[in-house]
């Protein structure tokens, strides 16, 4: 079931009102009914995935006491391995396996030994990657002892299933969803209204925004060849807001189901197309995913490379930059390989890698230089450049991530950069640009809030203004939405 | 070298990290401030003081301890660091 649908439209209503029923019985039975729904929720793809989904998270729950109750190291160490390979092994068996299989036959048919590609491919869980990441915190964080393992089946199952989170996220980890699960939740009006409110914006952003612009970005990267330049760049902008109104209008659905429960989730989106320089927009893209492998991944890599590394430097780099590169090199090989089992994923990642490492070799440098000749890093003219320079990387980046393969990717970008780059575009739907434009001066008036439909209702002009907003933006979505692309970008991620 | 007293150690992460990452923040750094969660420090500069922490106390930190929470403040840093330095 998807949060745009209209099972979800009935669903909602119902789970809510028999959630907040049980409010004054147990909270077992509120914890209960939200398991209930939320494996309905997952269900409603495929029940033969949803028992995948259980047997994982049962086994992750066994796993976690084990670890628990042992004291000797060795044990805990054991059964934290025991943890990875389950999780990572269905990770890699599902989502991973045609790659792998489809790539060593290639690169054995360049060696010249041409093998049969086998015709049975295994269906891709929605959702898989983010909940085996939800799976590998909870393990994780019981090995380093900073989450007790929660001998409550019905929450651990919960926090590794639960509805609003399941199939695209955020990356809630149990650290932080267990406590909220165990503890008693109190209605309340205005939590209630802000989820409402956030609901209502990610529906827009996803319906009106990302669904239409799908129509034209879609036809532009398929059809890459019959377009001029200025048409793909066009289309190359048009896929940047698509991909971002795509999942942060999922985001912010999620986040504001979440608190029509009571629950409040961490930030996944804070505008990361304003941001002036790319670790910038990796502070504010994906956050859920970004500080996942900080913690369980790029700091442990560091401290790793660190512990093997004598001296100030090393091949005649400075020891901490060559930490990063090592660390980052890796991370952003796996970030990209997260999101999905292609090489375009994969350069996709490395790209951001180096950016982000051109970005730190350079830093010390032209703070020096701007020192040198006076100019203030402040400057308006600076931050308006280095945000255009970034939007621009990130524009580029986007084309191989969305592009069916590397070669498709690199034609369209020879295309784009032609001659034809300066001429009016071969399709301009002036209407929808004008909605987005309107849909980027909200989100540049809203960035100090954590979504545009966030108001505080001691000022007296929301009274007025929040009914007036809002009915703006249910007439968009009646007028405009497109409902037919059911689907959000991520869930096959 | 003589071994540094616990105001001497913070002094010395606090200066190191204004002078490298904090030149442009308007608001004042306490021992207490939240370096990682308020973005203050991001992942190459944690790097980076981690190198600085490992060769001003002539120490090494075990990938275990490669937390943000740890890293987060410079009492937590200090903390952290009076585990190893002897």
């Amino acid at each position: 079931m998807s949060f745009n649908s209209i099972e979800f439209a009935i669903f909602l209503p119902i789970v809510f009102i028999a959630y907040w029923l049980l409010k004054n019985k147990n909270l077992r039975y509120q914890n209960i009914l939200l398991l209930i729904a939320s494996y309905v929720f997952y269900g409603w793809w495929d029940l033969r995935l949803l028992s995948l989904l259980i047997i994982l998270s049962v086994s992750n729950y066994l796993i976690g006491i084990y670890i628990n109750k042992n004291e000797i190291d060795r044990k805990r160490k054991n059964w934290m391995i025991a943890g990875l390979v389950i999780n990572l092994g269905v990770l890699v068996i599902f989502k991973y396996f045609n790659f792998f299989i489809d790539s060593f036959i290639d690169l054995l048919s360049l060696a010249g030994y041409n093998l049969p590609r086998s015709t049975t491919k295994i269906i891709l869980p929605v959702g898989i990657s983010f909940y085996v990441f939800l799976s590998l915190s909870y393990i994780l964080d019981i090995y380093k002892r900073t989450l007790n393992a929660d001998k409550n089946i019905i929450e651990v199952l919960l926090s590794l299933g639960f509805f609003p989170i399941i199939l695209a996220g955020p990356i809630q980890r149990p650290s932080t969803l267990i406590p909220q699960i165990s503890q008693k939740r109190e209605f309340n009006y205005d939590q209630t209204f802000d989820g409402l409110g956030q609901i209502l914006w990610g529906l827009f952003v996803k319906v009106v925004i990302a669904d239409n612009l799908a129509l034209y970005a879609d036809d532009f990267f398929h059809n890459y060849s019959n377009y001029s330049g200025s048409t793909l760049l066009l289309g190359a902008v048009f896929y940047t807001i698509q991909i971002y109104a795509d999942f942060s209008g999922y985001s912010n659905m999620a986040i504001g189901v979440a608190k029509l429960f009571g629950f409040s989730l961490m930030r996944n989106f804070a505008y990361p197309y304003f941001s002036r320089d790319i670790t910038e927009f990796w502070k504010r893209w994906h956050i859920s995913l970004t500080t996942w492998f900080r913690d369980y991944l790029f700091l442990p890599l560091s401290f790793a490379v660190s512990w093997k590394i004598k001296g100030s430097k090393v091949f005649y780099i400075k020891t901490d930059l060559f930490i990063y590169i090592v660390a980052s090199t890796v991370t952003w090989f796996l970030t990209g390989l997260w999101h999905g089992a292609n090489y375009t994923y994969i350069l996709w990642g490395m790209i951001h890698g180096l950016l982000l490492i051109v970005y730190h070799i350079q830093r010390n440098p032209r703070k020096k230089l701007f020192k040198k000749i006076g100019i203030t890093n402040d400057h308006l003219v600076i931050r308006i450049f280095e945000t255009i320079i970034t939007l621009f990387v990130v524009i580029i980046a986007w084309i191989f991530f969305r592009a069916d393969n590397i070669s498709i990717a690199i034609k369209y970008l020879s295309n784009m950069f032609s001659s034809s780059l300066f001429t009016y575009p071969t399709i301009f739907p002036v209407d929808l640009i004008v909605i987005i434009l309107l849909f980027i001066m909200t989100e540049w008036i809203s960035r100090e809030k954590l979504h545009p439909f966030q108001f505080d209702s001691n000022k007296k002009l929301n009274i007025v203004l929040r009914p007036v907003l809002i009915s703006i933006v249910i007439w968009a979505i009646i007028l405009w939405g497109a409902f037919k692309n059911k689907e959000f970008i991520y869930f096959h991620f | 070298m003589e071994k540094m007293n616990q105001d001497e150690m913070k002094n010395l992460v606090l200066n190191y990290l204004t002078k490298e990452y904090l030149e442009d923040v308007d608001e004042e750094i306490t021992f207490d401030t939240p370096l990682i969660s308020s973005g203050y420090v991001d992942s190459f500069s944690m790097i980076s003081l981690l190198v600085f922490l490992e060769n001003t106390f002539k120490i090494k930190i075990p990938g275990s301890k490669a937390t943000p929470e740890a890293f987060d403040t410079i009492n937590r840093i200090i903390a952290l660091v009076n585990q190893y330095y002897v």
